[in-house]
């Protein structure tokens, strides 16, 4: 029923790679209480999709494949009915499939890379955000993530960013998805980061605190849209 | 003793999965929602990406040409006739006018001919 959309238009900027992450991260603190999750993978090269079909998915999550301009809104109403949190990712291209999955969203994340290019298309990502709740006259709570980033230190790009960001008011994530081996390794070995095995892949415990971190910002965001939200429908009565 | 020591770290991660999960939405898709969603779409240089359904123009019946010479006046005289009638071409007036005609001598045995040229 929590709808979260990964957005940006143009490629490589982190979509899949977080769509991923929080889907298991979220499945893996949902088991217990059999919290479903519904990723739906509207990018043609399916590579979440990919990932979800391989051994070691949390079996929570529900998968919806090829999903499109024509059907990502009925894809989103159903998964709805029966997940708890629903995760869309999009295809990196500015398209009609985004404009309508964003309008469905509790939050947007959208995504760049700490480069030119990125903040270009992360640019025009937020406003036909800004320019869709103007007029459907309601918030589409969304915050920008950083991805690909150095676990080390901060580029000059990275910080024009940021800076930009808050010159036009645009929410950012505290955390940052570093650039991690294993998150590239749960699409070769399957599952989520904290299965993967540290013999096998580097900085596995690094990159969970990295993972847990963006999901408990991701929920505090969530926490707090909520909030605002009642507050808004009390104000309304 | 276990041989590495566990990473403390300084998430504060009180929030439970059960207390972010948002009521069912009573929002309806509504066409007038759906052109605001499009046009703000359109204007954010975000258009469609599905392929272009081409028209495909209805394949016309009347093939076979039969050139007859009339009286004069007699050509704007069949036009007015399927304006006034409301048929969208002359040779529709025409395979009426066949068909009433079959109809009034009682030509039966042409009357099916003709039943089964204009269903095929």
């Amino acid at each position: 029923m929590t709808v979260i959309v990964f957005a940006s238009s143009k490629g490589g900027a982190g979509k899949t790679t977080a769509c991923r992450l929080l889907a298991g991260e979220f499945a893996r603190q949902g088991k217990k209480k059999n919290i479903q999750i519904s990723l739906i993978d509207a990018d043609p090269n399916q590579h979440s999709a990919k990932w979800a079909k391989m051994d070691g998915c949390p079996s929570n999550i529900n998968l919806i494949q090829n999903s499109s301009e024509e059907s990502i809104l009925d894809d989103i109403d159903d998964a709805e009915e029966s997940s708890a949190f629903v995760l869309v990712d999009l295809e990196g291209t500015a398209s009609m499939t985004v404009a309508h999955a964003i309008s469905r969203a509790d939050l947007v994340i959208a995504m760049s890379q700490p480069s030119e290019d990125d903040e270009d298309e992360l640019i025009k990502t937020i406003k036909l955000i800004r320019r869709q709740e103007k007029a459907l006259g309601r918030p589409i709570p969304h915050s920008v993530l950083i991805s690909r980033t150095n676990a080390a230190f901060l580029t000059r790009m990275h910080k024009a960013i940021l800076n930009d960001m808050k010159e036009n008011d645009v929410d950012v994530f505290e955390c940052t998805l570093n650039e991690r081996a294993a998150f590239k390794a749960i699409r070769t070995y399957g599952g989520i980061v904290h299965d993967l095995d540290p013999k096998q892949v580097s900085g596995v415990k690094n990159a969970s605190i990295n993972v847990e971190k963006f999901a408990e910002e991701v929920k505090r965001k969530l926490k707090a849209n909520m909030v605002s939200n009642e507050e808004r429908s009390l104000a309304h009565a | 003793m276990p041989s590495t020591r566990e990473v403390k770290h300084f998430i504060d991660d009180d929030i439970d999965l059960e207390d972010i999960i948002s009521k069912p939405k009573t929002r309806k898709r509504s066409s007038v929602e759906r052109e605001l969603i499009e046009e703000a779409a359109h204007v954010s240089n975000f258009p469609s990406r599905e392929p272009v359904k081409k028209k495909i123009r209805k394949k016309s019946p009347y093939i076979n040409q039969k050139n007859i010479k009339m009286r004069f006046g007699m050509s704007e005289l069949l036009a007015d006739l399927t304006k006034h009638l409301g048929f969208s071409s002359d040779q529709e007036t025409i395979e009426v006018a066949l068909g009433a005609l079959i109809d009034k001598k009682g030509l039966t045995s042409i009357k099916e001919q003709y039943l089964n040229l204009i269903n095929s």
